[in-house]
């Protein structure tokens, strides 16, 4: 009697830090597999204090040139200018490796810095503090109002 | 000993159950644990729908996002094809939307008059219409010039930008857009002189020089006006700079104004381009300029 109730105090306790162990590690999902998904991934876990809308012209605002020949995956969600906030997300092509990509990213960084710089100082924070990852194929560049949330979810999926 | 055989009977019971919840409890939470909680947001983007079903996929877990299906006409894009839009963040919006295509745009956050033709840096912004020609030039500026002391400085760097850009691209029609209205909110913090009594004052300088120089004078249209005869209070969430419905009802307005041939109304005829004042910048509209 008293063995069997050992027994199953002993497969109690482990099944009970299993569930705590499965709950804490993050149980990643699946990656988003486009540039929409993980846009969206970024949108719904952080706030902006701008209006945004979705733009297909994401390729144009980071600079790309049709000549360029970029055809790879990317997706826009940017703000009305009153606020330098913004989710872009490029996926890497035989034109553009994700180096180049980031490297984009940065090059738009540094314009906003300055444009803001003089018309609104008080958002300069958020570009200082700009979320620019490389995932898999993917670069995701994240200004938003509480940039620290969006590097924490991206670097859990790094 | 009876009763210590009934208390172990009743242990294990317990136990067994105990054993029962928390495997059912473990399991619940190893599938729930990979969703992130979701964030609000101020204001939520368009077009987008809300999840749900449990995310298990990249395809199961996001919603489609529904691109701007908003597709110009033929004549839309004919109308915005040889021309340029230099201005301020709010034609930079058009741009960033996406609902002008065919158009170059040599706009800035923050961009006011004076700037066009000169720089801190190697590059002013007049360098990108260098080697091209366009037949339409449009202006988008006086936004961020509100709390200029003295506005016919405005109007005088105003005509020297046209008169450049007439230089470089002979021939070319000129459009000035009026300065649209701000909502009630904004014009009352009267923050950098932007007020609606401001636009007002401008906008009639503006008016008078498009009659002057032979330009196109765009005059904002009724969808910008609420029955105060300001901006509508959610056409803009800082009372200035348009979501992307508003964008969208003015990139037509512009579409609309450059399909006209009508030639625009005058009150000279300029034998000779106007010669612009030489001001320069006092330092009390340097501080002033949003």
């Amino acid at each position: 009697m008293k063995r069997i109730a050992l027994i199953l105090m002993a497969l109690m306790m482990t099944l009970l830090c299993a569930s705590c162990g499965q709950a804490s590690s993050g149980g990643k999902t699946a990656q988003p597999e486009t540039a929409a998904g993980w846009l969206e991934l970024v949108r719904e876990n952080v706030t902006f204090d701008d209006t945004m809308a979705l733009s297909d012209n994401a390729a144009a605002v980071y600079g790309i040139q049709d000549e360029d020949g970029y055809t790879g995956d990317c997706a826009l969600l940017i703000s009305t200018m009153a606020t330098p906030e913004e989710i872009a997300v490029f996926r890497a092509d035989s034109v553009f490796s994700t180096a180049d990509l980031t490297v984009l990213a940065a090059a738009r960084m540094m314009r906003q810095k300055e444009s803001y710089a003089d018309y609104a100082p008080n958002e300069v924070p958020k570009l200082e503090s700009a979320v620019v990852r490389a995932i898999g194929d993917f670069v995701i560049v994240c200004v938003c109002a509480d940039n620290a949330k969006a590097e924490t979810l991206l670097d859990s999926y790094a | 000993m009876k009763k210590d055989k009934l208390l172990h009977a009743i242990l294990i019971a317990v136990l067994i159950l105990l054993t029962a919840v928390i495997s059912v409890t473990a399991a619940r939470i190893g599938r729930t644990a990979d969703i992130p909680a979701p964030a609000t947001t101020t204001a939520p983007a368009s077009r987008t729908q809300a999840a749900t079903t449990e995310p298990q996929t990249d395809s199961d877990w996001l919603p489609e996002i529904e691109y701007d299906t908003y597709t110009p006409s033929e004549i839309e894009r004919e109308n915005f094809r040889s021309t340029v839009i230099l201005g301020n963040s709010q034609a930079q919006a058009l741009a960033n939307f996406g609902l002008i295509r065919d158009a170059d745009f040599v706009t800035r956050v923050g961009l006011s008059i004076h700037q066009v033709l000169t720089s801190k840096s190697d590059d002013p912004p007049i360098a990108q219409l260098y080697g091209k020609q366009y037949e339409k030039a449009v202006f988008i500026f006086g936004e961020n010039e509100l709390g200029w002391p003295y506005p016919e400085n405005f109007i005088a760097h105003y005509k020297k930008v046209i008169t450049k850009v007439r230089e470089l691209n002979p021939g070319v029609e000129v459009y000035c857009q009026e300065i649209f209205p701000v909502s009630a909110e904004r014009s009352e913090k009267s923050e950098n002189g932007i007020t609606n009594e401001n636009v007002r004052k401008f906008n009639a300088l503006i008016e008078e020089m498009c009659g002057e120089i032979g330009a196109h004078y765009m005059k904002v249209t009724d969808a910008f006006f609420d029955r105060d005869g300001v901006l509508p209070a959610d056409a803009a969430t800082d009372g200035v700079h348009f979501g992307y419905d508003y964008c969208k009802i003015w990139a037509g307005d512009l579409s609309a104004y450059l399909d006209t041939d009508e030639a625009p109304k005058t009150t000279e005829t300029p034998e000779t381009e106007p010669q612009a004042e030489e001001t320069t910048l006092t330092t009390e509209e340097e501080e002033t300029q949003a």
